[in-house]
């Protein structure tokens, strides 16, 4: 036994700093994304205009009406299916869960072309009403597939990852023939629109959309927060939470429906943006440890960052034209996933 | 006082434990043993409270569990279950002090880590705080999980907290498993904590328990002082296998040695 081991380190913080970390890196590419596009800013300009100052007309319809509601709606989105993907990892105490890749994003985006193609006549109607059912049936699709998922992946009280990967293909593969099954009754317009629900985009972003994110998304942040310690004794397994008096039932159906508020509006305003739950709470993790408390938190900034990051290089890389987001997240994360699903066979064997 | 009275559990249609009654007392070492599927673990759990169909015929401090919330019922006992393995990355420390939840309900404080760290020191995983759980041996993890137990009713109301343990030494050494029953009923003694153990070695058994339950086909067969219990005609009963039974003369606590049939 050498010296060091005698020491005992503290638990939880320092590595709370990550968290400043996180969250001035996540400032920097706000700033970043404000201030590049078409017509190149100065990151003073964008600064100044952030603080309430005047910078002149054009730069302020710029940073205003065009590129703020946008980044934004990426901070949201990945803030929401960042701390999403780190509480479904929790939830099922496997680090490949991700709400992408077990279908509750196509399940969102199924409900969400659903209300597109087929509830025309009410989307048509206008107002609040109609711009709060696209997002209200992306949740209950999100629901219903999170829902799905856990309960086939479960054996015994325990969640097998085998079981969670193959339902996840099942149900993805399901969702996609009835978004197929859509397409074919839609029109040309509905058509293109698909691409949306499948590549992902942040380009349709409006202030109202972006609140209405900011609503559904803050709100299940704010639960799912305090749900920390509970998904911390959860990791112990279910028998051994409800020793330490967590109601393990309630926690599984809260989680469930916060990971699906977060999930549903996003996908209903973003479309499906792959691979985010997945990477951003790994990154947490590496940077703060598995405890819930620095991990939520630390996976939602995370989320943010690199969602913010993607769709600047999405809109910068091939300018003037534009890379759908989906297709970038995806092209980094999936390599990323078969990383993991590596490391993860190497330590079984 | 943990009392199960006329308790029964089933399992479909087979009966696991039938019209058992046993009382965990404050102050006493309690060894649960019997041969395999006698129905120790499910006598166990169902004194846990994990088992509702059985929280009515169990009762803590003379209330039935049915009537105790759960997080209540997380600062009156502790449960060290078999097979505890966890893949997500917490480190040794971080699991123990997990053991304080039901009392911080969220961060542990510094006086929820200090008791983390007394636990550890009592089962020696002191040296392994800073490691991951998934790194340790399956022994290390038993001994890092007993602390967490520990942790958990730490500050009990003597006479009022309870500690069940589910084979606490199953996967560890010689010296551990001495270790660590004599660290049960330490606890016991100067705590007035109640502890119920199975343990499949009878000589530690007899070594370590205050008194001895002997379960067979989910049944009671014997309950009472080692000398009482370890009888070579009850364990020839329940095992199927002839026994010497004598008396320690250092100890005064029975010994066994077995005769299998040639």
């Amino acid at each position: 036994m050498n010296l060091r081991s005698v020491e005992l380190p503290r638990i939880g913080p320092p590595a709370s700093l990550t968290l400043w970390l996180l969250a001035a890196a996540l400032i920097g590419a706000v700033v970043h994304a404000l201030a590049s596009g078409a017509v190149d800013l100065p990151a003073a300009t964008v600064v100044s205009a952030l603080l309430g100052q005047q910078v002149g007309s054009d730069a302020d319809l710029v940073i205003w009406t065009l590129r703020l509601p946008r980044v934004l709606l990426g901070v949201i989105a990945g803030a929401g299916m960042g701390i999403a993907g780190a509480a479904m990892q929790g939830l099922m105490r496997n680090p490949l869960a991700d709400p992408g890749l077990v279908g509750v994003s196509s399940g969102a985006a199924l409900a969400a072309a659903a209300v597109v193609i087929l509830g025309e006549r009410a989307m048509n109607t206008g107002g609040w009403a109609a711009s709060a059912l696209l997002p209200l049936t992306a949740f209950a699709g999100a629901a219903l597939t999170t829902a799905l998922v856990y309960a086939a992946s479960r054996r015994n009280g325990r969640s097998s990852v085998t079981l969670m990967l193959l339902s996840g293909i099942a149900i993805n593969a399901l969702a996609m023939s009835g978004i197929g099954l859509l397409l074919f009754m839609g029109s040309d317009a509905q058509v293109r629109q698909f691409t949306f629900w499948t590549l992902g985009s942040l380009a349709g972003a409006t202030w109202p959309g972006v609140i209405a994110a900011a609503a559904a998304v803050g709100v299940a942040l704010a639960l799912l927060l305090r749900k920390a310690g509970p998904l911390d004794a959860l990791a112990l397994g279910e028998a051994q939470a409800a020793h330490l008096g967590v109601a393990v039932g309630t926690l599984n159906r809260a989680c469930v429906v916060l990971i699906a508020l977060s999930v549903g509006a996003t996908t209903a305003l973003t479309g499906t943006i792959g691979f985010i739950g997945l990477i951003a709470p790994h990154l947490a993790r590496r940077l703060a440890g598995p405890s819930h408390h620095l991990l939520l938190p630390a996976s939602a900034l995370a989320g943010a960052l690199l969602v913010v990051l993607a769709d600047s290089a999405a809109r910068t890389w091939v300018s003037p034209a534009e890379l759908p987001i989906g297709v970038l997240t995806a092209l980094f994360g999936a390599p990323f996933f078969m990383l993991l699903l590596r490391r993860r066979a190497a330590q079984e064997h | 006082m943990l009392s199960a009275r006329h308790l029964s559990v089933m399992a479909g249609q087979r009966r696991l434990i039938d019209d058992v009654s046993i009382d965990v007392r404050p102050g006493e070492m309690l060894a649960l043993i019997g041969p395999n599927g006698a129905g120790k673990t499910t006598l166990l759990r169902a004194l846990s409270g994990d088992i509702d169909a059985a929280s009515d015929a169990v009762s803590c401090n003379g209330r039935p569990l049915r009537h105790i919330p759960a997080a209540e019922l997380a600062t009156l006992r502790a449960v060290h279950a078999q097979h505890q393995r966890s893949d997500l990355d917490y480190t040794a420390q971080q699991v123990v002090a997990l053991g304080r939840f039901p009392h911080h309900g969220g961060r542990p404080g510094a006086d929820d880590r200090a008791i983390a760290r007394a636990a550890m020191a009592l089962t020696g995983c002191e040296a392994m705080a800073d490691r991951l759980c998934s790194t340790l041996s399956g022994g290390e993890q038993a001994r890092v999980h007993l602390a967490r137990a520990l942790a958990q009713i730490w500050r009990g109301t003597p006479g009022e907290h309870f500690l069940l343990l589910d084979e606490p030494v199953a996967a560890l050494d010689i010296a551990w498993q001495h270790r660590v029953l004599a660290c049960a009923r330490d606890r016991a003694h100067s705590r007035m904590t109640g502890v119920l153990a199975i343990v499949h070695d009878l000589n530690l058994a007899a070594r370590y328990a205050d008194r001895l339950v002997l379960l067979a086909d989910g049944r009671i067969r014997a309950d009472g002082a080692p000398f009482e219990v370890l009888q070579s005609t009850a364990l020839a009963d329940a095992f199927g296998l002839e026994c010497r039974v004598w008396i320690d003369p250092q100890t005064s606590r029975p010994l066994l040695m077995a005769e299998p049939a040639t």
